[in-house]
């Protein structure tokens, strides 16, 4: 079956329907022959059988009058039937008792002889070319004999033959005219096909899935053509988008190459610049090595500097205060008259010289102190001590200048306050602002308060002096300024002694300090240090 | 007489403070430095030592340990004189075994109260 497939439709279906034609016609001619055949030979059977029927009731009178010539006369009557060909009446002995031929056709393939020569059982029997019957005579219920007819068969045969001729011819015709229809009518089917086909091709080939097939019905071939196309566009707009997306990617990538080339070219001037400042750099790095031998040079001028410094304060401290000390103390011993009398005059210039001489020898303490703070080399040496204590000893180490001025002096300070600070430079501020406070008040009173607020001991000394005008407060924590406050003889000052204190309140006290003022009636100094440090 | 031990290497001080002292009774042997002065208080055992803590030759401290480490002398009372003391010199040499601390420039009507204050405590 194999060539059949391989057949093109075309072929296929022209074959398909002549041999389904072919076959049906083949079915329908078999089928008409044989109801033919069946039909015609029933008819034969059937007059064979009235003929016997009738011989024999005839034939009755001659058998029993044993008379011959009456049952041929009988057979005789067989000769109105054209197609018997012989007869003949057996008597009831099976003796053959009269015949029947018809013409000379007795000679016929049927036997040879006219007449088989005995009967042979009732009923018909059909030989190749003929029938034969045996009927038997009765007579009152009795047999008295027997018929025998034969028919011949080959006029029906003829016949028979002819029409199958004609309906063989038939069959071919129709087949033929099938098979040309066929032909004709296949395209219905196999033009959409090929049509499919070649669009498909065409797609194939030409990658173009713009191409739609042309619908031709809808039926089956129309539906696959609809499903065809459907695909088509289904894979037209999937080209569509790979087109765009790869479109996409293109320029993405043009894009890119663009930048990396942007890139490369950035790279190239910034690598060309990163030379340059190398090349600036480490010119730049050898002005620096120079710069910097320079200024190893410098350093070590500086130290020698600040060594030479640091020696200076040393010996200010030692040989400038030493002969101080020497000049103080004799003419302490000379006022104290314990070298012998002096006049009034004498005790007055020496008086003078001691004040001098003390004097100089704050001034040159302070000096010393504010270098030590202003280099940084005041650490604070920490203890535990009374607050009460400390501010105590301040007012006893000046108790005779209070006394000699005739001022008041009152505490407000809770006596269980421990402080963990530097006690003498707290002592050394806390008798800055009280000297002061007794050198410019004149008459009244001086109050020293010290609350805790906050882990910070906060210590006013309050006096009822000249105070100070607002635009003179800014200078006051300044060095080497001081204020005109009017009075006569001007009290001793170096001008150092606010601004050392600030200082060491400052950076060693770790507290600050703070001036409220009201000129002519009185001003009020305020410390504030850490309860500890 | 009570004698007293000053170890001053400063003419001017040693003349000031010896002479206060003999004004006020007291014998007084002069020592010009450190080594001298540690010297003088083994072979004197004065009835108290002066001592300068600025010295040319040895720390004031080291003279100080040097006496206190003496079985002879080790109670004898050593006051501390100097000039311009730092915050905790004070506090340092009354660890060291110093019985008191006269600041310099001395106040020729107060020296005496100070010093008998500090021998009797």
């Amino acid at each position: 079956m194999s060539f059949i497939q391989d057949l093109p439709i075309k072929q296929k279906l022209a074959l398909i329907v002549t041999l389904t034609s072919f076959t049906g016609l083949l079915v329908s001619a078999l089928i008409l022959y044989a109801y033919d055949k069946k039909m015609h030979r029933q008819e034969m059977r059937e007059e064979l059988a009235v003929l016997g029927e009738v011989i024999s009731d005839r034939s009755t009178a001659a058998l029993v009058f044993s008379d011959p010539d009456l049952a041929r006369e009988n057979l005789a009557s067989l000769s109105a039937s054209s197609s018997i060909v012989a007869a003949c009446i057996y008597s009831e002995s099976s003796t053959i008792f009269a015949t029947y031929t018809r013409g000379q056709s007795d000679e016929t393939p049927a036997g040879g002889r006219s007449c088989p020569s005995e009967p042979s059982g009732g009923g018909h029997r059909f030989g190749e070319n003929s029938l034969h019957l045996f009927q038997d005579i009765v007579l009152d219920g009795a047999q008295i004999g027997t018929i025998y007819i034969r028919a011949d068969l080959r006029e029906i045969n003829a016949h028979m033959t002819q029409n199958l001729l004609i309906v063989i011819s038939v069959m071919f015709v129709a087949s033929l005219v099938a098979f040309l229809f066929s032909l004709k009518l296949q395209g219905l089917i196999s033009s959409p096909i090929r049509h499919l086909a070649d669009r498909a091709n065409l797609v194939a080939t030409r990658k173009d899935y713009s191409v739609r097939a042309v619908k031709t019905g809808r039926d089956e071939l129309g539906l696959l053509t609809d499903r065809f196309n459907a695909m088509l566009e289904q894979i037209e707009r999937q080209q569509t988008d790979r087109d765009k997306s790869e479109e996409e990617l293109r320029l993405h990538r043009n894009h890119l190459e663009g930048l990396v080339r942007v890139r490369t070219e950035e790279l190239y001037l910034k690598n060309k610049e990163l030379g340059q400042s190398q090349e600036a750099l480490t010119s730049l790095l050898e002005d620096v090595n120079e710069s910097r031998v320079e200024l190893d040079e410098a350093n070590r001028q500086l130290k020698e500097l600040d060594d030479l410094k640091t020696m200076f304060i040393a010996s200010m401290s030692h040989e400038l205060r030493t002969p101080l000390n020497a000049i103080i103390g004799f003419t302490g011993i000379i006022l104290q008259g314990m070298s012998g009398e002096i006049n009034a005059d004498q005790r007055a210039q020496l008086k003078r010289v001691y004040v001098s001489a003390k004097h100089l020898l704050g001034l040159i303490s302070e000096i010393i102190d504010i270098s030590k703070v202003e280099a940084g080399k005041l650490e604070p040496y920490l203890q535990t001590f009374s607050l009460y204590g400390v501010i105590k000893e301040a007012i006893s180490n000046l108790k005779n200048q209070i006394k000699e001025k005739g001022l008041g002096i009152e505490t407000d300070i809770p006596p269980y306050i421990q402080l963990k600070s530097d006690r003498t430079r707290l002592l050394q501020c806390l008798l800055n602002y009280l000297s002061n406070a007794v050198k410019f008040t004149d008459r009244g009173k001086i109050f020293i308060m010290a609350k805790e607020v906050n882990n910070m001991i906060e210590i006013r000394v309050k006096d009822t002096g000249v105070g100070i005008q607002d635009v003179d407060i800014p200078k006051l924590f300044s060095p080497y300024s001081r204020i005109d406050t009017g009075q006569r003889p001007r009290p001793l000052g170096t001008g150092l002694g606010l601004y050392l204190t600030q200082k060491l309140t400052d950076e060693v006290l770790r507290g600050s300090v703070a001036l409220e003022s009201e000129y002519g009636k009185g001003s009020t100094f305020i410390l504030k240090v850490p309860v500890n440090i | 007489m009570k004698t007293v031990l000053i170890i001053e290497d400063n003419d001017d001080n040693m003349a000031l403070i010896t002479f206060i002292l003999e004004k006020n009774g007291y014998a007084t042997i002069m020592a010009e430095n450190g080594q001298q002065g540690m010297t003088l208080a083994d072979t004197h055992r004065p009835a108290f030592i002066i001592l300068d803590i600025q010295l040319p030759d040895m720390n004031g401290l080291e003279v100080l340990k040097g006496i206190r480490n003496s079985e002879a002398n080790g109670d004898i009372p050593i006051i501390a004189m100097t000039s311009y003391a730092m915050s905790g010199d004070k506090e340092r040499l009354l660890r060291e075994g110093c019985n008191g601390y006269i600041e310099k420039p001395i106040d020729p009507a107060k020296v005496m109260d100070q010093i008998r204050e500090i021998v009797e405590k």
